[in-house]
């Protein structure tokens, strides 16, 4: 009796250290295989990136950002099926998370299914993000806006493009120009011109802002506006052929009839 | 260094005393407990000894497990896919080194551990060497860390046995407990291996011990509980699998569910028939090839781990990706019907290992199939392909090991989600029907019987039908006092027919028999009034209708004949019985 909890003892010790080592190494393996993976998956290696995710699973099976990765990597390898399903498990876990949300909205875009997509989208925008939130849910509305544009759906394009505009901070270029192009393609020019407009007031040499503020005031007729935005914008370097263009147009346009010139 | 080096003079002459002191008092507190111990009844004993007995189980469950897992990752690499070199060679270089062990070293590993269990409680007196356990350990963890398509859980209800077992003998039990006492051991190592204690006792009491005998129960359920608090300490309390969620929305629904019945049913009885064709076979060929039958299981298995490696080993991974939708429909096909080869593959060659984990694996991929081809016709249905797959693994369980409440429970208790309960009822329910008549012999029964041993078959136990009194009772015509008659006239009566043995019915409602000597005094004293008082005073022991001949076996013991009587009037005679009307319905029954 004594011999047995001696060794019942013992045993608890060596086990208890066989089981930490285990877990260590575990652990270890997964993050190994996760590095990996994550390489693959940025190389474009996307068939081998799932298979070191799925290693990476084996040894930590709960590990959320790493189903997540594999459905990344899963979706990038056109596994579309496969990736779904992961994604919804996961939406299932932490149904307010928007980066999940905005890669089953991408998935439901490659299948072209609207409403999935607009829900998904929509998850996201109004979703928890651990990183960047204000950012990330900028971009979500920007991928929905350009999805729903090619697919013709305009009218909830500007919806989005309206709620866009007002989230995007004016000291924010990028973003800014981003929704102006949008409103360019939803034909929304004026609502594109002021988008423009905010960044050349806060940066007057800003070439991208000045040719598309030129190219929308073009559009609408205002030569005398686009003239000003396109010259500015080659002045500032802007090497684009359409805006040489344009200006040639305007100028020539405003010219005076040269003398004898036929009528 | 000696003993004496230590005692160097002056050094320590301080400390001596003290620790003499210590070691006395350590004495001291020993015996006391030891006392404490031997003064419990051996009852109450036996189940203390059940927790020590899960506590050790749960141990070496947990270091077994660690083990297959470095074994595995040693020899065939961390990654899903090893390189193809090692796919072919490491299952069959293994397969070697476990084959000179399990003949040479450690003859008795060969096998599951299922019916070495059971052979141990009805043959050995309970008696598993604990050679069994180091071996079984090993080449278990060897076979199964090198890909063979063999399970942990049965070995390790073999080991649980044997830790049972060695304890039991080392502190001198009693021969019945000693009999007892390798269930209890081989629950507490199942419920260890599958994280899963209800399912463990309810496998033990249906295939082991057979019975819901209550001197062991209460015994294996602490054994049970004792070894997963061990397991989760270690190991996590998380469930073997993740299941995905699931909600029948319709109840026509459940028909997709009995389609995974049969089909299960049906992928059952392919393994069982393989098995049952090839291990003979392999059995009967000489000795020197069963040195070789591992290494060629374990090449064959290389061969299909190439294209598939998901069949190599235990497969849980495998089995939690499927039940995430994870595969294809045709991939969850191919890798139910590639596993049913290598794991006949490995079974019939004499591997040790078990066969819960393989089962579990082809149920999940043939329930996922048949889901994801539902899902093609069906759309609308809403149980996904993880349900199935879900569903199917006790559909395997039920069809293949023919245990059917085990299976049932295990698969509530894998994926703690009741409301599977109806599939799985269903499912579980019709595969183990198709089974059961497509093959006789239940898989361990049939097992035990091609290595020549008869052990008690529990299903068949469980189905036989137990004849009861009503069976055999005749009608008191004229054996006994009629309903309204009055004992005198009773009396005269028996008397007048030269009947023995007479019932008569006693005013304090017991009943009575008048044996023929008494009834020719009573015949004698005729002419004269006849009183109880003149009847033997012994009063024979009732019976009922619904009771079993074997029960009114034990009643009847010298008695000539037994009063039938009803359960709601015990005035109101059913039938009389005797030993010969036992005999009889049993001659009966056996010409039938």
């Amino acid at each position: 009796m004594f011999w047995s909890f001696l060794l019942l003892a013992g045993l608890f010790v060596v086990t208890g250290f066989l089981s930490k080592m285990f877990h260590a190494q575990q652990a270890s393996l997964s993050r190994h295989w996760a590095a990996q993976g994550e390489a693959r998956l940025l190389s474009g290696d996307a068939a081998a990136a799932i298979e070191d995710y799925r290693s990476a699973l084996v040894y930590e099976p709960d590990d959320r950002q790493n189903e997540f990765r594999l459905a990344q990597a899963l979706a990038a390898a056109g596994r579309t099926g496969e990736a779904q399903a992961y994604l919804v498990r996961l939406l299932e876990l932490s149904p307010g998370n928007g980066e999940i949300n905005r890669e089953l909205g991408r998935l439901a875009v490659r299948a072209g299914l609207e409403p999935e997509a607009i829900d998904y989208y929509h998850g996201a925008i109004n979703g928890a993000w651990s990183d960047h939130p204000r950012q990330q849910r900028i971009a979500a509305r920007e991928e929905l806006s350009s999805f729903l544009l090619n697919a013709g759906d305009t009218t909830r394009a500007e919806d989005e493009l309206l709620a866009l505009a007002a989230t995007v901070p004016d000291d924010d270029t990028t973003d800014v120009l981003q929704t102006a192009g949008l409103f360019a393609r939803a034909g929304k020019l004026d609502g594109a011109l002021r988008e423009y407009q905010i960044v050349i007031a806060r940066d007057p040499g800003n070439p991208a802002a000045l040719a598309g503020a030129g190219t929308c005031a073009f559009q609408i007729g205002d030569f005398r506006a686009a003239e000003d935005y396109l010259s500015r914008a080659q002045r500032e370097g802007d090497r684009n052929a359409a805006v040489s263009d344009m200006l040639e147009k305007i100028r020539a346009a405003a010219a005076p009839p040269k003398r004898g010139a036929k009528k | 260094m000696s003993e004496t080096s230590l005692e160097t003079p002056g050094a320590g002459s301080s400390a001596e005393p003290a620790l003499q002191g210590i070691r006395g008092a350590s004495r001291k507190f020993w015996k006391a407990w030891l006392g404490v111990f031997r003064a419990i009844p051996e009852t109450q004993f036996f189940l203390l000894l059940a927790i020590v007995i899960g506590l050790f189980s749960g141990l070496v469950v947990v270091c077994f497990r660690i083990c297959i897992e470095w074994t595995s990752i040693l020899l065939l690499g961390s990654g899903i896919h090893p390189s193809i070199l090692r796919t072919l060679l490491v299952p069959s270089a293994c397969g070697i080194l476990v084959a000179i062990l399990a003949l040479r070293v450690f003859p008795r590993v060969r096998g599951s551990g299922v019916n070495q269990t059971k052979a141990a409680v009805y043959i050995y007196d309970g008696y598993v060497p604990f050679s069994t356990v180091i071996g079984k350990f090993i080449t278990c963890a060897l076979a199964i860390g090198s890909g063979q398509s063999l399970g942990p859980e049965d070995p390790a209800l073999q080991m649980g046995a044997g830790i049972a077992s060695k304890l039991g003998r080392g502190l001198h039990l009693s021969q019945e407990k000693l009999r007892l006492i390798a269930p209890v051991g081989a629950a507490a190592g199942l419920a260890a291996a599958f994280n899963a204690p209800v399912s463990a006792v309810l496998f033990v009491i249906e295939e082991v011990i057979g019975n819901w005998s209550g001197g062991v129960l209460g015994a294996v359920v602490l054994a049970a509980v004792s070894s997963v608090v061990v397991m989760r300490r270690f190991m996590g309390s998380a469930a073997l699998f993740r299941i995905p969620p699931f909600e029948l929305q319709h109840p026509a629904e459940l028909l997709a569910f009995a389609v995974l019945g049969i089909v299960g049913g049906g992928a059952s009885l392919i393994l069982v028939k393989f098995i049952a064709w090839a291990r003979p076979r392999l059995m009967a060929l000489p000795t020197w090839s069963r040195y070789l039958q591992p290494a060629g299981a374990g090449l064959l298995i290389g061969i299909i781990g190439i294209w598939l490696p998901q069949v190599m080993g235990a497969g849980y991974p495998i089995i939690d990706q499927a039940l995430h939708d994870q595969y294809t429909w045709k991939m969850l096909l191919l890798l139910g019907a590639f596993k049913i080869l290598a794991t006949g593959f490995s079974f019939t060659s004499g591997t040790p290992g078990g066969m819960f984990a393989p089962t579990l694996f082809i149920g999940a991929m043939i329930g996922g199939a048949v889901g994801g081809i539902e899902h093609i016709f069906f759309h609308r249905l809403t149980g996904s392909v993880g349900a199935f797959a879900l569903v199917g693994m006790g559909t395997l369980f039920a069809g293949f090991l023919r245990i059917p409440i085990t299976s049932v429970f295990m698969v509530i208790e894998v994926s703690g989600n009741y409301s599977a309960i109806l599939p799985v009822m269903i499912s579980n329910g019709i595969a183990y029907l198709i089974s059961r008549h497509y093959q006789s012999v239940p898989l361990f029964d049939m097992l035990s019987r091609q290595d020549g041993v008869v052990l008690p078959s529990v299903e068949e136990q469980r189905e036989r039908v137990n004849l009861r009194v009503e069976d055999a009772m005749r009608l008191p015509a004229e054996d006994a006092q009629r309903e309204g008659e009055c004992f005198e006239e009773a009396v005269r009566r028996a008397t007048a027919a030269k009947k023995g043995n007479f019932l008569v019915r006693l005013t304090s409602g017991e009943w009575a028999i008048v044996e023929p000597g008494a009834l020719e005094q009573l015949a004698a004293a005729s002419s004269g009034p006849v009183s109880e008082s003149q009847i033997d005073t012994r009063r024979p022991p009732t019976l009922h209708p619904d009771q079993t001949l074997e029960e009114a076996l034990h009643s009847i013991q010298d008695w000539a004949i037994l009063p039938v009587v009803n359960r709601a009037d015990l005035r109101r005679l059913e039938g009389v019985l005797a030993l010969e009307d036992v005999l009889a319905a049993y001659r009966k029954r056996g010409a039938a």
